[in-house]
């Protein structure tokens, strides 16, 4: 089942970043997985944290433009062409990928991805079928 | 000017000596009224202030009012009508960056999505103004509001 991915609008100006992050950290709340996507003018900063509601809630209060997006939490076998097995998985099913990236922490051993599909249901039901782990919320608060 | 066309707006007083006003430039952009108002008054009326002859800037040899980036703004529900319009010369060209606010309740996560908002007012101003525009998207509340004679456009040209 998908997991909740924080995504946050961000002003490409200097300090921004660091004003939620230091944000977040007077809120006693973990960074799990952590990507950047920019453009010249603007980012979308999008987290894994191990308290979305609260996370969300406090970046609201403090006038964030921030959402949730429904995104998968795969184990990946950390070797080489770990990652590459999950995504010719993918690629099998025509599946496409819009961005992903890695996890701070690992689980069991294994290294985890954030995979954000336009299919989810599709994803999550061929990666189910090929064995293949994924997280639920619980979990990443455990990591 | 005839009526009903639009110009600025020139006063002179009729009956003061001492004083008089001859001519004043008013710098207000606005027309002419004929006919009888709502409200029953049959004098010829003059219609809200558009905007200000002074505001005018000229990108690209486009004469270019503030107030028509805000009317097309106005009209796109993601972002705020509050604005700010950067002109700049790069390599001997002219270039127009206007920034907006993008609303909160309209930021989904989506670059995608955000990337054809850009394009989207990018395209509707240039439908207005002739010339295409950089658009940048700010957070919400990071534009100064503006009170009446707000600074609005930034010219970083040295002509």
């Amino acid at each position: 089942m998908p997991i909740r991915q924080v995504s946050i609008f961000l002003e490409n100006r200097l300090g921004r970043l660091s004003e939620v992050v230091s944000l977040l950290a007077k809120n006693s709340i973990n960074i799990r997985a952590l990507a950047l996507a920019d453009k010249a003018d603007y980012g979308i900063l999008r987290l894994i944290v191990n308290d979305t509601d609260r996370a969300l809630e406090i970046l609201r209060q403090e006038l964030f433009s921030v959402n949730e997006t429904p995104v998968l939490a795969v184990e990946v076998d950390d070797r080489p062409g770990g990652l590459a097995e999950v995504l010719a998985i993918l690629v099998q099913n025509s599946i496409n990928v819009e961005y992903m990236y890695a996890f701070v922490a690992k689980s069991g051993g294994k290294a985890v991805v954030v995979l954000r599909v336009e299919d989810l249901e599709k994803a999550e039901r061929v990666l189910s079928y090929n064995e293949r782990k994924l997280l639920r919320e619980e979990e990443i608060q455990g990591l | 000017m005839p009526d009903g066309q639009e110009g600025e707006l020139v006063l002179t007083t009729l009956q003061r000596e001492g004083m008089p006003i001859l001519r004043y430039r008013t710098r207000d952009l606005t027309r002419m009224i004929k006919g009888t108002c709502r409200c029953g008054r049959t004098h010829r009326r003059i219609e809200r202030i558009k905007g200000r002859s002074d505001d005018m800037f000229i990108v690209k040899g486009v004469n270019i009012f503030p107030s028509q980036i805000e009317t097309v703004l106005m009209e796109i529900p993601e972002v705020d009508a509050n604005f700010l319009v950067i002109v700049d010369r790069k390599n001997g060209l002219d270039e127009l960056t206007v920034q907006v606010e993008i609303k909160r309740e309209y930021f989904t996560g989506n670059l995608q999505q955000l990337r054809e908002l850009q394009e989207r007012i990018s395209a509707q101003l240039k439908n207005m103004i002739i010339v295409t525009p950089r658009v940048e998207l700010v957070e919400p509340g990071t534009i100064p509001p503006s009170t009446g004679k707000a600074k609005r456009v930034i010219d970083k040209r040295r002509l």
